[in-house]
């Protein structure tokens, strides 16, 4: 099945519920079929059981017919007959076209027979009623008359002559020749053998009397003669009538009779037959509806789970497998390439896709490699900065150290001087490189971690403005701080000395390229939610510009807008670098729009928590560390360069010190004295400052501990508070750095 | 008396004959020659069959007109209208119509050639001294041509027809609806009326017939006696009648069959379980797979007898060769050739040597057929092991009951046939 693409899948489910829809189809249309066809059937069966009973109206019409022609004889009925009887043909002709049923074609074949008998039976009718009248009505009476008359000549003839012997037997004559007449009429309505008996024996009786008048010569042999061919006559035509009244019955009263109650039996049994197949058709059709519905529900209930089945295959076979393909590429977006990918095997389109998706994770994984491969060889990179410039960081803390003693003890002369400072200056530049330096290797491993620390913003402002107002002075520019939106909370909460740190860049590079005109440093504030604060910082100038095409490179390492400007205007060109690597991690990244020759802009955006309680004392007017207190101190510092450098600085502060060389004496020591303050390296033979530290704190030693470090990496930050110090001076130790840590630590100390 | 339309040749040959009739009437002319004789025949499909008329044309080198009608037909054409044919052929009943209407002349017995040959029924009424002499108008009372014109008993060398072909007749009934009796024993005419067989009964719708088998029926189940049933007089007539409608009324009767095929039809839809039926009929039944059985009852059958009349026109040349046809048919051909349809000749010995003796002693001996038989039509007719319902000639001959007749009061009967249809 999985060898069949998906598209084939989909044709043949397709297909297959076609198939099943035609067959319901094909059932429901042969259902309607059939419903249609009974419905044709039971009113050709309808119109067929009215023809019948009109058929059988019609044969007992002509019946009835019949009877009035036997009494009448008028040529009119015989005509209705016959009209009638074509009817019923013509009924029973249309009868046979409408039905195919044997029985039935049996019976109205039947009937047409009996009809087509009937139909002669009317022709012969006529011919034999008019027969039977023409001797009944004329030849017969003729005869009768013929004779009567002659009888009545010859009595009346024989009264006037008075020949009285004669007259009796003349008389009897015409008395039996007429009852002969009367005997004849009656015997032909009649029919009782016993009249024409009676008739006959009344001939005899003339023929006696003719006998008797001959032997008495009353008659003559012409009379006698006459007479006999008369009686003959009369007597051959009763026969014939007789006969013909016989045929003519024998066609009536038989044959279109029993033709007649021939056809009412069959048109009865086609009534029935018709009444029948009327039931039968509903009986029929009801079944085979009911079959179909049956057939129906039966197709229904096969094709409903095999639908399911088709949904179901589907579901599992094309959906699912689509879905867990999609759920894996999503496993794999995070990361997580621990799954196998279903449907590998299949040949088919999702196969496709599955293979795909292995690519997809085996190109990943390679890529995951790569990364992280990549990233180690940043960390190496960056932990080589670090290193580097921690050691270049001690030697440098020794040369400016000593250029710094020298110039606090020693009198020099004017050339000495100058070359002094220029020593001094060269390696606060290289100093100014190597944090530089190492800023942008922590900031790239992502290791530089914001302060959250209240201080007053518009006193840092105001630090900077008087700050920066003397080098603005000397290049002759205005330098304005000017405030927009709402006011700016008295204390925030957020990192100051980045914050400053991107401040001072962004102005001094103001200052830097602008040689006339004004340099503006706005804040716009707006409130947010939740104590909350927005602050967008701009620094706008009217300096030379930059090149549009250099905007996007202006804030990569090395790249100052044109190599010639580093060369024009000094600087290491990593200051906007650092800038816009701290203002992405505050809140975004820094704006810039510049055009040349008229000026920059400079902007970012810093959202702080505030306060809006009464600001504490942030920072107190701390008064000459000298003036306080004479602070009894423990350096701990294995390079004795430092150490020589600290110690004189120390003395300078005029507070007394002991040395430990490493972090084992450093215990002890503290152990035994009572220090106000110790200064503890990190990095020392034996046992670091750490642990030194946590070793000093475990014996109850509560003499505050300030690190000494070169390292100036926040996870080294972490450690010393860890370890209990509370301070923290970064190498190399400036005479300034030193002021400020003991100021803060009294402050600490008295508060 | 036969069927008025029908004859079995019909039945089972219908539109063979109705072409090969057709043929020989376009060919006349040409067969006609000067010397030639046209001989016309008016009768029945019974006797008129076209196998007998082309063997006769053959021997005789004459040619035959025949004009085959049904019974009621051809009587009222021969009785009115004596030119329009030179023989006649139908039923003896037909004897007293044509006698008193002179349609008829007589027919000189030293004519005919094989007078002697004829055997006693006809001339006697009896074919043997000990037979019962049916009632009705057995055919020696109708045969001689007495001294004062009329017909009569009394030998004379004249004689109204010349005796040919005769049969009995009884009811026929299907062995599968009827349990089959005994013949001569149990059969009996009062099975018609029995009520058992109620609407399983039908009657022919001829008066002349089926009112004997009727009469038979109702004396023979106890409901009426006839001083001679062969002339029942009117309250007779009456009675039996009454009777009749009353079992129609109960329905008795399925149905009356107005010819043998019709009669085939009823016997074969299993309308008729029981009934008048004529031998053609059954044998047409039985070929339609119905096993019917052709009673021999113990009141004996209804007989009747073939009559050929000359016309009262017929003479010269044309009346030789009327006695020419006539002799023809006693000459043995015929009768062989009808004796294979059931029906019985005058003078069956100068047949019997042209039968096969098997066929001879199963169609006149009454003894069981030794192989299959094949009728006139090509069809097994007979089969193997099987003996002709009610024997022998002799002993089917010597039980008649009545003849078929017209009897005095006939014309009444036709109006109370009337009312027995209609009932």
């Amino acid at each position: 099945m999985f060898k069949l693409s998906v598209r084939l899948k989909l044709f043949l489910g397709l297909a297959f519920i076609l198939l099943i829809f035609g067959i319901q189809s094909t059932f429901v249309l042969r259902s309607i079929g059939i419903i249609s066809q009974s419905f044709e059937d039971v009113t050709r069966y309808g119109r067929s059981s009215k023809r019948v009973a009109e058929i059988k109206a019609n044969i007992t019409e002509i019946q009835r017919e019949a009877l009035v022609f036997s009494q009448s004889g008028k040529d009119s009925v015989i005509e209705k007959m016959k009209s009638l009887n074509v009817q019923v043909k013509n009924d029973l002709h249309s009868l046979l076209e409408e039905t195919n049923n044997h029985v039935e074609v049996a019976l109205i074949n039947s009937m047409l027979k009996v009809v087509s008998s009937y139909g002669d039976g009317i022709v012969a009718l006529k011919k034999r009623y008019t027969h039977r009248e023409e001797l009944l009505e004329n030849i017969l009476p003729s005869v009768s008359t013929e004779g009567a008359n002659y009888y009545k000549n010859k009595v009346s003839k024989l009264q006037s002559e008075g020949k009285k012997l004669e007259l009796p037997a003349y008389q009897s004559l015409l008395q039996n020749w007429l009852e002969i007449n009367l005997i004849a009429n009656s015997y032909i309505q009649k029919r009782d053998y016993k009249l024409k008996k009676e008739l006959l024996e009344v001939f005899k009786e003339n023929e006696k009397i003719k006998k008797e008048l001959f032997v008495q010569q009353q008659i003559t042999t012409e009379e006698l003669d006459y007479l006999k061919k008369l009686s003959n006559e009369y007597l051959q035509n009763f026969e014939k009538t007789v006969q013909a009244n016989r045929v003519y019955l024998s066609l009536i009263n038989v044959v279109m009779a029993g033709d007649a109650l021939e056809f009412n039996i069959l048109s009865e049994k086609l009534g029935v037959q018709v009444d029948s197949k009327l039931k039968s058709i509903h009986e029929e059709s009801s079944k085979i509806i009911n079959d179909n519905i049956y057939l129906i529900l039966l197709t229904l209930s096969v094709s409903i789970p095999i639908l399911l089945a088709i949904a179901y295959f589907y579901n599992v076979n094309i959906s699912k497998a689509i879905k867990d393909i999609s759920e894996t590429f999503n496993k794999f977006i995070s990361k997580d390439f621990g799954h196998d990918i279903p449907g590998l095997n299949r040949k088919d389109e999702i196969g496709q896709l599955a293979r795909a998706a292995d690519k997809f994770k085996e190109l990943n994984i390679n890529l995951e490699e790569a990364k992280v491969l990549a990233e180690n060889a940043n960390e190496i990179k960056s932990q080589f900065l670090a290193n580097m410039s921690h050691e270049i960081r001690t030697p440098m803390n020794g040369i400016l150290g000593m250029v710094a003693l020298l110039e606090m003890t020693t009198e020099l002369s004017k050339e000495q001087k100058e070359m002094v400072d220029t020593i001094s200056t060269s390696g606060d530049s290289l100093l100014t490189i190597l944090n530089d330096i190492l800023d942008i290797s922590k900031a790239d491993a992502g290791k530089v971690e914001l302060e959250e620390k209240p201080f007053s913003l518009p006193k840092s402002l105001k630090d900077l403005k008087f700050f920066f107002t003397p080098s603005a002075k000397k290049k002759g520019i205005e330098l304005n701080f000017t405030k927009t939106g709402e006011a700016i909370p008295p204390v925030v909460l957020g990192d100051h000395t980045r914050l400053n740190q991107i401040l001072t860049n962004l102005l001094s590079n103001a200052i830097k390229f602008t040689n006339e005109g004004s340099v503006e440093v706005n804040t716009n504030t707006i409130l947010l939610q939740d104590k909350q604060c927005e602050v967008t910082f701009s620094v706008n100038d009217s300096g030379i510009g930059i090149e549009k095409d250099y905007i996007s490179k202006l804030f990569n390492p090395f790249s100052q807008a044109d190599t010639s400007i580093t060369r024009r205007f000094g600087g290491t060109g990593l200051g906007l670098t650092i800038s816009n690597k701290l203002a992405n991690i505050m809140g975004g990244p820094i704006q810039v729009d510049s055009e040349p020759g008229k000026g920059s802009s400079f902007s970012f955006k810093v959202t702080f928590p505030y306060e809006e309680a009464v600001p504490q004392k942030v920072e107190t007017k701390n008064e000459v560390l000298k003036s306080k207190k004479n602070l009894n101190i423990l350096v701990a510092e294995d390079n004795l360069v430092n150490y020589k450098v600290l110690s004189k600085m120390l003395e300078k502060f005029e507070h007394t010190y002991d040395h430990a060389e490493n972090g084992e004496i450093a215990t002890q020591l503290a152990f035994e004295n009572d220090y106000d303050l110790i200064l503890m390296d990190m990095q020392m033979p034996i046992m670091d400052g750490i642990k030194a530290t946590e070793i000093i704190k475990e014996k109850g030693v509560t003499t505050p501990v300030i690190a000494l470090t070169a390292n100036v990496l926040d996870e080294d930050r972490q450690l010393c508070l860890e370890a209990g110090m509370v301070g923290f001076l970064t190498k190399p130790i400036t005479f300034a750095k030193l002021k400020k840590t003991f100021e803060e630590f009294l402050q600490e100390q008295t508060s | 008396m036969k069927d008025k339309k029908y004859s079995r040749r019909e039945v089972l040959k219908n539109s063979a004959k109705t072409l090969a009739v057709g043929c020989a009437a376009i060919h006349a002319p040409y067969v006609l020659s000067k010397k030639t004789t046209t001989l016309r025949v008016l009768g029945t499909h019974v006797t008129l069959q076209e196998e007998l008329r082309k063997k006769a044309m053959q021997d005789l080198g004459i040619n035959l007109v025949f004009e085959a009608k049904g019974s009621a037909a051809v009587l009222q054409k021969a009785a009115s209208e004596p030119g329009s044919f030179d023989l006649y052929e139908q039923w003896s009943d037909s004897i007293n119509i044509l006698w008193q209407a002179k349609a008829i002349q007589p027919i000189e017995t030293e004519r005919i050639k094989y007078w002697n040959e004829i055997n006693p029924l006809s001339k006697t009424g009896k074919l043997t001294p000990d037979s019962k002499m049916g009632a009705g108008d057995s055919p020696n009372k109708i045969l001689y041509v007495q001294k004062d014109g009329t017909l009569g008993t009394d030998p004379t060398k004249k004689v109204s027809f010349m005796p040919y072909v005769h049969n009995v007749d009884s009811f026929a009934y299907n062995t599968n609806i009827i349990e089959k009796g005994v013949h001569y024993e149990t059969e009996s005419w009062s099975w018609l009326l029995d009520p058992k067989y109620k609407g399983k009964v039908a009657l022919v719708n001829a008066p002349t017939i089926g009112i004997f088998d009727a009469a038979l029926a109702a004396q023979a189940s106890g409901l009426m006696k006839f001083k001679d049933i062969g002339n029942m007089s009117i309250s007779e007539l009456d009675k039996l009648f009454s009777i009749l409608v009353e079992k129609k009324k109960q329905g008795q009767f399925s149905g009356f069959w107005t010819s043998v095929p019709q009669s085939v039809e009823f016997m074969t839809s299993k309308r008729m379980a029981i009934g008048s039926m004529f031998s053609p009929g059954v044998s047409g039944a039985r070929g339609n797979g119905i096993p019917v059985t052709y009673a021999a009852p113990k009141e004996g059958y209804r007989a009747w007898h073939g009559v050929m009349c000359l016309s009262k026109n017929a003479k010269g040349g044309i009346k030789d060769a009327a006695y020419e046809y006539m002799n023809w048919w006693l000459s043995g051909y015929a009768g062989a050739f009808i004796a294979r349809q059931g029906y019985y000749i005058s003078n069956p010995e100068r047949s019997r040597e042209l039968l096969p003796k098997d066929e001879w002693n199963y169609w006149y001996e009454g003894r069981p057929a030794t192989g299959n038989f094949t009728g006139t039509d090509g069809k097994i007719s007979v089969k193997k092991g099987t003996i002709r319902d009610g024997g022998s000639y002799k002993k089917r001959f010597s039980n008649i009951a009545i003849w078929n007749t017209v009897m005095d009061n006939y014309d009444y009967s036709l109006d109370k046939w009337y009312e027995f249809l209609n009932s």
